[in-house]
């Protein structure tokens, strides 16, 4: 019997098609990065930390130095990838910067855009920051 | 990094449900990641002044019965606690496991244990 693409066969292949491109550019992410650089809104100095991502989770710890001080931020939840814009679902938050401290259990949606390239990945938030990590080995 | 096959069914993402401190349990909300050789784990536990957290961060090795992180980065605060940031941060914790498909303990030199759900892709 031969197949005739209907319309819906058509928009079911479009959706698989476009589901699968990004899984892929979500297992492109899949692992450990090693953070190189941070440039905040404001500027922060030298800073150190790592970013998981395993399955559909992830985990972003790092720390910088302003001032003669060093801070820290930590990040946890899942995320998701569509295109160019990484979106981290956060669940666990907590952040102690310029001697204020936030412990939060709070769910929140921080949409970033990102860039892959070899093995080092920029991720660009909405306030200006932007992080560059490098593949940890 | 270099992986031992037997890390691939440590690998992913873990819920810290319970920690058991000289057979108490304390409450905690958390979560724990093992990718590529490293880890990393933010975690919250109730307190007088509100909740504190801990987020660490490192490498680990796993040989099927040992767990053993090399600490790196360690940053506490909050509660009423003061600040605690290190990068360079070099302690070794060697930890019997029990790992199942869906559950992991871990019990840590100190004597406490830390029970741990398997999170599955959301």
């Amino acid at each position: 019997m031969a197949f005739r693409p209907t319309r819906h066969s058509v928009l079911l292949f479009v959706l698989l098609l476009a589901m699968a491109g990004a899984a892929a550019r979500a297992d492109s992410l899949s692992g450990a990065w090693t953070m190189t650089k941070y440039e905040g809104p404001a500027t922060h100095g030298s800073a150190s930390g790592l970013l998981l991502f395993s399955g559909s989770h992830f985990s972003l710890n790092y720390t910088m130095d302003e001032g003669g001080q060093r801070w820290g931020r930590a990040h946890a939840g899942t995320y998701d990838v569509s295109g160019d814009t990484l979106t981290y679902h956060v669940g666990w938050s907590m952040e102690y910067v310029t001697g204020r401290p936030s412990v939060a259990a709070k769910p929140a949606d921080r949409e970033t855009r990102f860039t892959l390239a070899g093995d080092t990945l920029t991720v660009k938030f909405s306030n200006g920051s932007v992080q560059t990590f490098k593949r940890a080995k | 990094m270099t992986q031992s096959p037997l890390a691939s069914t440590l690998e992913g993402a873990w819920r810290a449900a319970r920690y058991i401190v000289k057979d108490n349990a304390t409450d905690i909300d958390g979560v724990l990641l093992f990718a590529d050789g490293h880890w990393s784990t933010l975690y919250f536990v109730g307190g007088a002044e509100g909740p504190w957290g801990s987020a660490e961060a490192g490498t680990y090795a796993f040989d099927g019965r040992m767990l053993t992180f090399l600490h790196r980065l360690m940053f506490q605060g909050g509660g009423g606690r003061p600040l605690h940031v290190t990068q360079a941060a070099s302690h070794v914790e060697a930890c019997p496991i029990t790992l199942t498909q869906d559950s992991l303990t871990i019990q840590f030199p100190s004597g406490n244990t830390l029970v741990c759900d398997r999170l599955h892709r959301g």
